[in-house]
C-alpha cells in the first residue's frame, strides 16, 4: 500500500524513496498513539496520505511516459501481460494529471475501500465523495481518450 | 478506460516483501533523518537556538566584563532579549510539534496544518518586527547616557523645539520598522507562501461540493 501511495504522488525514483521513508518515519512515530479507534488500515492510509499530500516540496512536474515497476512476475500470457501493462501505464498517466485529493480518492477506490471508510480516512462526507468520484471517472475517461486520439 | 476493470490489475501491484528484508529496510529507513518540511523547520529552529545561545553568551559575557563594566546595561538588555528568544523558540517549537500529528482525517489534518502554519508565520513576523522599536529605544537611551558628547548636537537627542526630536525618532522608527516588516513579509512568503497557498487550495477543494 505504501508503495502505491508513493507511486501515485511521486514520479521520480528519488522522490518516491524520500516519500516512502517519510511515511515509514511518521508511522513509526505515530504508532504508540494508535488506540484502535479505527481500523489499522484506516489509520495507515491516513498517515500515508497526510504525509504525501502535506509534504508538498517543490517538485518538477514531469509528463510520465512509463509507469513505475509493479506488474507481477510469472504471467504466462504475454499478450495479456502487455495489455495489462498498457492499461496500467494509461492509468498512471491519467492519474498524474489529477489533483492531490483526486489521486487519494482514486487510490482508495481502486483499493476497494467502502465510501464509509473513505469518509473516515479523508474527512469528506459520502455524498460529496460520490459526486467527486463521478467527476473523477469522467475526467479520467476524457484524459485517456485524449491520449488515445493524440490530443 | 474503466476504473472498475482496473481494480484487479491494481491489486496485483502489491509486492510481496519477505519479513527479514522488510525489517532490514525499515531499520535502515528509520536510521536516516526525516526530509519532511516540518522536520527540516524543526532542525533549522534548533540550529537557530544553538547559534543564538552561543553568540548571545559570548556577547553578554563581553559586555558584562569589558569597558570597565560601564556597558553592563547592554549586557542586561541582551540577556532580556535572549530570554525572550527562548520563549519565542518554545512557542515556535510547540507550533511545529502540533503540525507533526498526522494520524487524523486528511481534511482535518490539512486544515490544522494550514492554520498552524499561518499562526507560525504571523508569530514569526510579529516577533521580528516588534524587535525593531525595542532595540531603537534601548540603543537610543544607551547613546544618550553613555556618549553625551556625540549626542548633544544631534536632532535625535537635543533638538529645539522638542517636537523635532520626537518627530525624528518617530520617522526613524516608522521607516526601519516598515523596512523590516516588508523584508520579513517577502522572506516569509518565499519560505512558506507557496506551501500555505497549496495547502489552502487543497482544503478548499476538499470542502467544495
Amino acid at each position: 500500500m505504501l508503495f502505491k501511495v508513493c507511486n501515485l504522488y511521486c514520479r521520480q525514483e528519488h522522490e518516491r524513496q524520500d516519500l516512502f521513508q517519510e511515511i515509514v518515519i511518521q508511522l513509526w512515530r505515530a504508532y504508540p498513539g494508535f488506540r484502535g479507534d479505527s481500523k489499522f488500515s484506516t489509520w495507515m492510509y491516513r498517515i500515508a496520505l497526510n504525509t504525501a499530500i502535506s509534504d508538498l516540496r517543490k517538485k518538477k512536474h514531469h509528463i510520465i511516459t512509463t509507469e513505475p515497476d509493479g506488474l507481477p512476475d510469472g504471467i504466462d500470457d504475454i499478450q495479456n501481460y502487455q495489455e495489462k501493462e498498457d492499461k496500467l501505464k494509461q492509468l498512471y498517466n491519467a492519474i498524474s494529471q489529477l489533483t492531490e485529493i483526486e489521486k487519494a480518492i482514486v487510490m482508495l477506490y481502486l483499493e476497494d475501500r467502502s465510501y464509509d471508510e473513505m469518509e473516515d480516512i479523508l474527512g469528506i462526507n459520502q455524498n460529496n465523495l460520490r459526486v467527486k468520484m463521478n467527476r473523477i471517472k469522467d475526467k479520467l475517461r476524457k484524459l485517456t481518450k485524449a491520449v488515445e486520439y493524440g490530443s | 478506460m474503466d476504473l472498475d476493470q482496473l481494480k484487479d490489475i491494481w491489486k496485483g501491484l502489491d509486492e510481496p516483501v519477505s519479513e527479514h528484508q522488510g525489517k532490514q529496510e525499515i531499520v535502515t529507513l528509520l536510521s536516516r533523518k526525516s526530509q519532511g518540511p516540518i522536520a527540516k523547520m524543526k532542525r533549522n529552529l534548533r540550529w537557530e537556538l544553538i547559534l543564538v545561545l552561543i553568540s548571545y553568551t559570548a556577547v553578554i559575557t563581553h559586555y558584562f566584563t569589558a569597558f570597565d563594566h560601564e556597558l553592563q546595561s547592554v549586557a542586561w538588555f541582551l540577556l532580556v532579549i535572549g530570554i525572550l528568544f527562548l520563549a519565542y523558540y518554545y512557542k515556535k517549537n510547540k507550533l511545529l510539534n502540533e503540525m507533526q500529528h498526522v494520524s487524523g482525517k486528511v481534511r482535518f489534518h490539512l486544515e490544522r496544518q494550514v492554520n498552524t502554519l499561518e499562526r507560525f508565520v504571523r508569530f514569526y513576523l510579529l516577533a521580528g518586527v516588534a524587535l525593531v522599536p525595542v532595540c531603537l529605544a534601548f540603543f537610543g537611551w544607551i547613546f544618550y547616557r553613555e556618549v553625551p558628547d556625540m549626542t548633544k548636537d544631534s536632532i535625535f537627542f537635543s533638538a529645539e523645539p522638542m517636537w523635532k526630536t520626537v518627530g525624528a525618532w518617530a520617522l526613524l522608527t516608522i521607516t526601519l520598522t516598515s523596512l523590516v516588516y516588508f523584508a520579513n513579509v517577502w522572506l516569509l512568503d518565499k519560505l512558506y507562501g507557496h506551501h500555505i497557498r497549496k495547502l489552502r487550495h487543497i482544503v478548499t477543494e476538499m470542502s467544495e461540493q
